[in-house]
């Protein structure tokens, strides 16, 4: 079994913050990013805890797990103090031949104002690569 | 400033990949997958060592449209890639980028790609951006 969609699949909630130039600096030190303040516009990958969570739920085995799409939709950008609510939900599932294509959307709002959209996608294979 | 179709942007090198930078990006992302940490998992997940973070890559994508689009002038409305190939410790990524099409707007799609040193593309995604004037 590769997903297991017969569990618990409401949306993960979770909070975040505040925002500060500490969290920004040290995503972008790790990234040996051009411009040390700020938030790089990757950032938002710091807040996949709800992806990890969901897959989980479904019982994935990281080692079938290829993360294979990633896509941002920037509403408004981060703001230092901001308390992030972020919501992650399971937009898409299809399986077929061995293999299951799985899309997880979150939304990172502050003060219900929508920072922005990440939708990030998986496939899942029967077996490990090779 | 004017931008023309299929104008390449500026390519961002971006140092040798190290497993002390997967380590650092484990903890900075919070995504502490062990196949980017553990020989043994990675191997066991058919790779010959472990693999680097896919948006690790995506984050040098980001970084190229900000080395070419400075943050101070432009937004990022949306980025997207999609991960072509796996990227190990060693390896050495360059992101580039050109100018898809221009919108009346005054917004730009670009295409950008990551590549490995063999020339071989990791990632393959578009951005929009625009001015913030």
């Amino acid at each position: 079994m590769l997903i297991d969609l017969n569990g618990d699949l409401t949306p993960i909630c979770f909070k975040v913050g505040p925002m500060g130039k500490a969290r920004f600096e040290e995503f972008n030190r790790a990234i040996n990013a051009l411009y040390a303040s700020g938030a790089a516009p990757t950032f938002a990958t710091t807040f996949r805890k709800g992806e990890f969570d969901f897959l989980d739920k479904l019982k994935v085995n990281l080692k079938t797990l290829l993360h294979t799409e990633q896509e941002y939709q920037f509403v408004t950008p981060f703001q230092e103090g901001d308390h992030l609510e972020i919501e992650t939900k399971l937009a898409s599932v299809k399986q077929r031949r061995g293999m299951a294509f799985v899309s997880l959307e979150s939304e990172v709002k502050a003060a219900n104002d929508l920072r922005l959209r990440s939708i990030s996608t998986f496939v899942l294979r029967e077996t490990a690569r090779g | 400033m004017g931008f023309e179709l299929n104008q390449p942007l500026k390519p961002l090198a971006k140092p040798p990949i190290t497993r002390e930078q997967l380590r650092e990006y484990a903890v900075a992302s919070g995504d502490s997958n062990p196949i980017h940490l553990d020989d043994k998992f990675a191997q066991e997940a058919g790779f010959p060592s472990v693999i680097a973070h896919g948006m690790l890559s995506m984050a040098f994508m980001g970084d190229c449209v900000n080395f070419n689009f400075p943050p101070t002038q432009y937004d990022i409305k949306t980025l997207s890639c999609r991960f072509k190939k796996v990227t190990f410790p060693g390896d050495i990524i360059t992101a580039h980028g050109k100018v898809k099409s221009i919108h009346s707007d005054g917004s730009l799609t670009l295409v950008l790609w990551t590549e490995n040193q063999a020339g071989e593309h990791t990632l393959e995604g578009e951005a929009v951006i625009i001015s913030k004037r």
